[in-house]
């Protein structure tokens, strides 16, 4: 059931964790939040969510290097990560892809949108 | 203008001297001399600096033909100037055409030249060019207009915060006042209500003078802003939470509809974040318990690079005719500083804030209340 899922958000920005814990909650999914990338590996591992949202652009190690390690571990491999960029670049959104990204959703985007196009990557999904 | 024609015949008799001659040729005025007929048959070097003509290409020329059909000079200037000047002098300022064809002011004075027999022989004109004069004139007077606007403004501006200044401090005067006058005979009860009421007051009074101070240094140009890239939904959501407790009090819903994750601009964190308090608060302030204040976020246009928030109340809305006034200072809806924290500056500051930035703030009313909209340049 979905209602279980839980949600691994990795941003440096608070108003965002904010944002989305507030839509996720009002669907009775919980979201775990990081603001840093070794946090959020560390969240990950310990945490093994259901789907994980990253940012491109975090503090300490970049979103990429983050997406790899998760790729890297095998028992996160799976875990569907989508990104969240700010920069609406093909190439950008191409090298996260490649690296194993389910998505690259850009901030621009409002943030029903957002959800919904989250829930769809979760597994056993009612919307899927 | 008329072709030159040769001077006159009796040339000879106005020749005067030569000590005399190099006098009139070293003067930096423009000296003209003209026959009865109002022909030039002299003028001097300077001629060349004001008016751009070598003094004999202008022989024969009519007087007429360095001031006629110039809008701004009187008409039939020429013969008017000759009346004038028989039997005394023309003193006036005219335009003077350049053989370019530019068009520029002079002071001119006319004399009438009389020879022995006090026959006239002509005329005299002596003229300066007065272009830069005229320009610190124009000068002179719009800052002397705008220094009377601002004196108008000043005592408005007085009138109008002795005003604002009044209300809280009368409420300090009054309850003070029955403070000392029933000393021990108030109870716990009433003398903590009534310095509740002193403190409120005072406080009033406090914000209002700290946001006057705050208009002053940005309008100087004094206040100083720390630019960095700010996320307006992150800014909106936190004064959103800042507002919650006036919001609850007063039953009234803020709904942050469908923002986008991120709208980046660069400015002020704090002062976009005021600019939302500000707008926020008196939404609020205006609203009927059970509504809802909604803030809607995004860009005018997507990718133009202007974001655009509008902030909605189901309140009155404002007074028809008031959308511009109330962002001046000391305008609001209903006049009165006492049923809020505003005192008709927030507004005033919002659209400072917002200017300095380049974006822009307007107010009208929607279909349920009053509708404020802010412009900001954005990132995104």
């Amino acid at each position: 059931m979905r209602k279980n899922a839980v949600i691994l958000a990795i941003d440096d920005e608070e108003s965002i964790l904010t944002l989305l814990g507030i839509h996720f909650r009002g669907l009775g999914l919980a979201l775990e939040t990081a603001g840093t990338g070794e946090e959020g590996l560390r969240k990950a591992k310990a945490l093994k969510p259901d789907l994980i949202l990253l940012d491109v652009a975090l503090p300490d190690i970049t979103g990429l290097d983050a997406l790899q390690a998760l790729k890297e571990d095998p028992e996160l491999k799976r875990i569907p990560v989508i990104i969240l960029s700010g920069y609406p670049l093909e190439e950008a959104s191409n090298v996260f892809l490649e690296a194993g990204a389910a998505d690259y959703i850009l901030k621009t985007v409002r943030i029903r949108q957002v959800i919904e196009d989250v829930l769809s990557y979760l597994p056993a999904g009612e919307n899927q | 203008m008329s072709s030159p024609t040769s001077p006159p015949g009796k040339t000879s008799k106005y020749l005067p001297p030569a000590w005399f001659r190099r006098a009139i040729e070293s003067a930096r005025e423009t000296v003209v001399f003209t026959d009865t007929g109002r022909r030039i048959i002299y003028a001097n070097p300077a001629l060349r600096v004001s008016h751009g003509y070598a003094p004999e290409e202008v022989i024969g020329f009519s007087s007429t033909d360095l001031f006629g059909d110039i809008p701004g000079n009187p008409d039939d200037l020429g013969p008017k100037i000759a009346e004038e000047a028989v039997g005394g002098v023309w003193r006036g300022e005219v335009y003077n055409r350049r053989k370019d064809g530019s068009v520029f002011p002079v002071r001119l004075t006319v004399s009438t030249v009389y020879d022995a027999d006090l026959d006239i022989l002509g005329y005299i004109g002596i003229s300066t060019d007065i272009t830069e004069e005229k320009r610190r004139e124009a000068e002179l007077n719009l800052t002397l207009k705008q220094l009377r606007k601002a004196s108008d403004f000043k005592g408005e501006f007085i009138s109008t915060l002795s005003h604002e200044i009044r209300t809280p401090l009368t409420s300090i005067r009054a309850f003070s006042n029955i403070l000392l006058t029933m000393g021990d005979r108030a109870d716990e009860a009433t003398r903590r209500e009534f310095i509740g009421q002193i403190h409120a007051a005072s406080e009033r009074l406090n914000g209002m003078l700290n946001r006057m101070l705050e208009l002053a240094k940005i309008e100087s140009g004094e206040m100083s802003f720390n630019d960095e890239v700010v996320n307006l939904t992150g800014a909106a959501l936190e004064a959103v939470a800042d507002m919650q407790g006036l919001a609850l009090e007063k039953n009234v819903a803020i709904d942050l509809c469908n923002p986008p994750l991120e709208v980046r601009v660069v400015a002020d964190r704090d002062r976009i974040r005021e600019v939302f308090l500000n707008l926020l608060s008196n939404a609020i302030k205006y609203s009927p318990p059970g509504s809802t204040v909604s803030i809607e976020l995004g860009w005018k246009e997507k990718g133009k690079g202007a974001a655009e928030v509008r902030i909605r109340d189901q309140g009155p809305g404002i007074p028809d005719g008031m959308e511009e006034t109330i962002f001046e200072r000391f305008q609001q809806g209903d006049r009165s500083g006492e049923n809020g924290h505003g005192v008709g500056l927030g507004l005033a500051i919002c659209r400072e804030i917002l200017r300095h930035y380049g974006g822009g703030i307007r107010a009208g009313n929607g279909p349920e209340g009053a509708v404020f909209t802010f412009t900001l340049p954005s990132l995104t």
